[in-house]
Parts: structure tokens; C-alpha cells; sequence
């Protein structure tokens, strides 16, 4: 007990230390108040909005939108990675594509995405899918090629269909890496989706963050970026978590907090 | 001879050095909209005498108020603009700041907001907007505050019965005319862009829910400035009233050298002819305006706690 308390200790002190820093220096006034408000008044605009349940209201909004999103790109982003992997055509059809637009910021493209799909949830689900597709592919592709072949040649030798290759040598080999895709994918959901409320909303914690904003509220602002914070947080942890489950065999392996 | 020549320009630099030294940076954030005679002082520096000797001018353009009010906070500009209702809402929230002189007014004397539809539109009244979505420039904006209170005066709840966008004024027009918008907001010189496209019609405007004049823009300094370069800031106040009267008397010549300056990017024959929202010449701002805008804004919830505007109005660095 005492052994894991000291664990965890050691992978979180960062935090309480980072909050101690924050609240020094809003405290001693070294940053403005309003720039940098005290973490007490931070968790009082906090208690206040979930209270009311405005906050709890926005962020299922933001919930919402950021899973509709993510969760499309996952089925796309791992399907195309596998067919990029296992047939030439696609890689040779979808590679260029991917290669050209990773570094594009894709939030440039949001006021076509508007015109496309409207004002409302549908451009920001398109934005949140086309953000998050890249790296979940990119990780699905990656990790099917890097299966090792002696594997794959064992199974065949073993008389292995080509669907139970897949299924019981390919698919598991490249778990890993499709994992990584979807924690790498996770926080952008959240990022794209603060973003697109803060330009042009009225539901969401991106449009609380921005009216608290412009209320002159930055406690209330804080307060806002806060939750999404956590929210970000509990996600991942419920991915390593998952992740643990499925790739019982790895755990922990080259997955930062993956125990 | 030639030697005379290269003492002169020497003891000349001498001199200039010092005067140059002492002209005090004025760092300024401003806006995108109705606060032409600010940006005059930059395309026109003829007009600001003092410019140059007691002062020079660095502009920073930003989004929205708030943000202006953040770099406030970060000591990164020393004179602002604001809008009116933003102003009274900081104010109230605790930001310090001296409003000294008023850019421009939302009165029937000039140019007002308009709030447009389709001209084929079905929509005839106000009270048919229950289920219409309609544009919003930024979060807590006076263009939402109009709306609001031009909806509530005819019946419809502001916050149930409608559909808020928020799309920069640049855009709402087209995406009034995609169908994206039911109703477009637009101040100048959008509005006048708009109806000369034409094919949309004004279904009311700020003067619906608000019948009387009211300041729009103002021009807030900090109290930090105000007290340590107050003869700086008079004569920059100097100037900006002679670039305001500029404006009001010369309003084409004005705009047009805003254009050449390439300040303002819209269509030089629709700019220089649009009817402008009302500049008080004299810059003074209208307290009671302000007192008045207020009982709004705290009656529609828009602001919590009531302040007396007077508090932060020093009209005393005008001329």
C-alpha cells in the first residue's frame, strides 16, 4: 500500500507542484488577478457552475460532439490503415493524401466545413473526424506493417487461414500502435472541438469558456478550461485502461501510465 | 566651408535626438468597426499635429473587447477602444480604466444596426423568428444584447425560442444569402455592402429594443497612463478630436485616405457614400446614455451588479 502510494507520488508530484506555482504566483501578484486568478477562486466559479449545472450542461454538449467525431474516426481511421497496409492500391491511392495533408492545420479548413455542413454540431463532428483520422490511420497503417513476419510465417506454417492471420497474428500485432492512434487522437477531439465552439457557438464549453470570457469572468473562464481538463484527463485514463484490457499481454509496454 | 556644413548637421541631430526621444509611445488596441477617426490619426498623421513630437502611435488590432481588456491586465497597451456596454460590464466587474472621449454613437442620427433577412424571406415580424437561427458577432456582444431585447419585446424568449450563429460580420452576409442565417446583423459598412448586392431586407434594427441613443464606442486609457503621461495624453486627445471633426465635416476625403492607407478593404465608392453611425465632433460622451444603457443591460440580465458610469468617465484630457 505504502509502496504504491509513494508510485504514484512520484509519477504525479508534478501537478500539485505546477498548481503551487499557479497559485504563487497569482497570489503574490506577480501576474494580474484577472489574467491569472487564484486556484480558490478558480474551484468557487467551479462549484458554482456545477451547481447551476450550466457547466455539467456544456460540456455534455462538447462530450458530445468530440465522441461523434472521434468515434466515426476511429472506424475509418482503422479500416483505412488495415487496407493501406494489406493492398497496394490504397496505400498507393491514400498515402500521397495523408502525406500531404498531416501538417496541414486542419482548422484552417473549418470555414468551408461550415459552409458545408451548416453552423450547427455537423461541421465540428466533420473537423473533430478529419483531425483524429490522421493519427488513428497513420497508427493502424504503421502498426500492421510492423507485425513481425516470422510471425505471420509461423502461423501459416501451422496452417493458419489468411483470415485467422488477421484475426489471431495481424490484428493483435498491431494493437499497440492502433491504441497509441487512439490516445494520440483523444486529446485533439477535445482540442478541435473547445476551438470550434470558442469561434462560433452558443452551446459547449467552448462557447461557457468564451462567454465567461467576455463577462469578464476569468475565474468562470478557468473554471471552464478546467473541466476540460479533467474531462481530458478521466478519457485517457479510461483508453489506457481499455487498452490494458485488450492487450493484456503489453501492459504497461511503451505506454506512458499504462499500469 | 564644407566643414561648417558637417557642424550644422551635427549640432542639428544633437537637437533632434532629445525631441525625438521624447515623443512617448502610445500603444493602441482597437476594433474592426464605427471607429474610423481613430485609424484616421494613422492614415492621416497631417491632421495630428502633435504626433511625431509628443507622441507616437502603435496599433494593435484585436478580435473582441475582452481581449483588449486582457492586454489591459498584461500591461500591453496604454489606450483602447471598447464598446460601451462592454465598458459598464468591465467597470462592474472590477477592471479600472478612465473612458475619456466617445468614438461613436448608436443614435437615430446617424446609421443604426441593422438586422436583415432575405428580401423572399416569409419572415414579416419580428414574433415569426420563433425557431430562426440569427448571426451574433461574439459572445455577449451588443449585437446579441439588441436582438435580445428587441425579441423579448415582442413576445418570444431570447433563449428558448431562437437559434443563435456566431459568424464574423465579414461573413454573415453570405451566410444569410446560403440559408445558413435567417437573420444577419450588420453594422456599417456591411450593411451598405449587403443592400448593394441586394436581394435582402431589413426586418428591424438596434432602435427596436433600445428606442433611444446610446453610446456605441468609446475610447478608455489606464489609470496607470492617465496619471503618469497626462500632458502626453492630452495632447493626444488633441488630435483625435481634430481627426473626429476631420471625419464629420469631411467624411469622403476621410475615407478615402483610409482606403489609400489600406486600413479599411471594402469597395471605395460604397465606403466613401454609406451612412456612418453619429461621431459626437466635441468627443464628449453622453453620461446619461450610459446610465440608461445600463438599466437595460441589468434588467435583461446582462449585467449583475450596477455601477455609476460617471465613475470611470474623465472627460477631462478632451480639449
Amino acid at each position: 500500500m505504502a509502496e504504491a502510494v509513494m508510485r504514484s507520488l512520484a509519477r504525479w508530484y508534478s501537478v500539485p507542484l505546477v498548481l503551487a506555482v499557479w497559485e504563487l504566483l497569482a497570489r503574490t501578484g506577480a501576474v494580474s488577478r484577472r489574467l491569472m486568478p487564484s486556484l480558490v477562486e478558480i474551484a468557487a466559479a467551479a462549484w458554482t457552475a456545477v451547481a447551476s449545472g450550466d457547466l455539467l450542461f456544456h460540456a455534455g454538449i462538447s462530450l458530445g460532439r468530440a465522441f461523434a467525431g472521434y468515434a466515426l474516426a476511429i472506424v475509418c481511421g482503422v479500416l483505412l490503415g488495415v487496407a493501406m497496409a494489406r493492398s497496394r492500391l490504397f496505400d498507393a491511392l491514400f498515402e500521397p493524401i495523408f502525406s500531404f495533408g498531416y501538417p496541414v492545420p486542419k482548422i484552417a479548413l473549418y470555414p468551408i466545413f461550415i459552409f458545408v455542413f451548416g453552423l450547427g454540431s455537423l461541421s465540428k463532428v466533420m473537423l473533430i473526424f478529419l483531425e483524429c483520422l490522421y493519427p488513428i490511420t497513420v497508427n493502424a497503417f504503421y502498426g500492421m506493417r510492423g507485425v513481425d513476419r516470422v510471425h505471420v510465417w509461423a502461423a501459416r506454417n501451422m496452417g493458419a487461414s489468411e483470415r485467422q492471420i488477421f484475426w489471431r497474428v495481424l490484428l493483435p500485432g498491431a494493437a499497440p500502435s492502433i491504441f497509441a492512434g487512439l490516445r494520440i487522437a483523444l486529446p485533439i477531439s477535445l482540442i478541435v472541438v473547445i476551438i470550434t465552439e470558442i469561434i462560433g457557438e452558443s452551446r459547449g464549453l467552448g462557447y461557457y469558456i468564451s462567454y465567461a470570457s467576455a463577462s469578464f469572468e476569468y475565474a468562470a473562464a478557468f473554471a471552464g478550461v478546467a473541466a476540460v481538463a479533467v474531462i481530458g484527463f478521466t478519457l485517457d485514463r479510461l483508453v489506457v485502461w481499455l487498452r490494458n484490457r485488450v492487450i493484456f499481454w503489453e501492459r504497461g509496454a511503451a505506454f506512458i501510465g499504462a499500469a | 566651408m564644407k566643414l561648417l556644413h558637417i557642424a550644422s548637421a551635427a549640432v542639428a541631430v544633437a537637437i533632434a535626438a532629445p525631441a525625438a526621444a521624447e515623443a512617448v509611445k502610445i500603444r493602441v488596441g482597437h476594433g474592426a468597426a464605427a471607429e474610423e477617426q481613430l485609424w484616421l490619426m494613422k492614415a492621416k498623421p497631417d491632421v495630428t499635429p502633435n504626433q511625431g513630437k509628443a507622441y507616437t502611435l502603435d496599433f494593435q488590432l484585436f478580435r473582441g473587447t475582452d481581449q483588449r481588456f486582457k492586454a489591459v491586465e498584461a500591461k500591453e497597451l496604454d489606450v483602447f477602444t471598447s464598446s460601451a456596454s462592454s465598458s459598464i460590464v468591465a467597470y462592474s466587474q472590477g477592471l479600472r480604466f478612465k473612458a475619456v472621449a466617445s468614438i461613436s454613437m448608436e443614435s437615430s442620427k446617424g446609421f443604426v444596426t441593422q438586422y436583415v433577412v432575405m428580401a423572399d424571406s416569409p419572415i414579416k415580424t419580428i414574433a415569426e423568428l420563433k425557431g430562426k437561427t440569427i448571426g451574433n458577432n461574439a459572445a455577449r456582444s451588443s449585437i446579441e444584447l439588441w436582438a435580445r431585447l428587441a425579441l423579448a419585446k415582442h413576445g418570444l424568449n431570447p433563449d428558448r425560442d431562437v437559434s443563435w450563429a456566431i459568424v464574423p460580420f465579414p461573413a454573415q452576409g453570405q451566410a444569410l444569402r446560403s440559408g445558413k442565417l435567417d437573420v444577419a446583423a450588420l453594422p456599417q459598412p456591411f450593411a451598405a455592402a449587403e443592400t448593394a448586392k441586394g436581394g435582402v431586407r431589413t426586418l428591424f434594427t438596434s432602435k427596436e429594443g433600445v428606442p433611444f441613443d446610446e453610446e456605441l464606442i468609446l475610447l478608455l486609457v489606464t489609470e496607470d497612463f492617465a496619471a503618469k503621461q497626462a500632458p502626453v495624453l492630452k495632447a493626444f486627445m488633441a488630435d483625435f478630436v481634430a481627426a473626429t471633426k476631420l471625419y464629420v465635416e469631411k467624411p469622403k476625403e476621410a475615407r478615402k485616405a483610409l482606403i489609400d492607407a489600406k486600413i479599411v478593404h471594402v469597395p471605395e465608392q460604397l465606403y466613401v457614400e454609406m451612412k456612418d453611425n453619429y461621431r459626437n465632433p466635441n468627443a464628449r460622451i453622453d453620461i446619461e446614455a450610459l446610465k440608461k444603457a445600463q438599466d437595460v443591460m441589468v434588467a435583461e440580465g446582462h449585467q449583475k451588479t450596477k455601477v455609476d458610469p460617471a465613475a470611470f468617465v474623465d472627460m477631462s484630457y478632451l480639449p
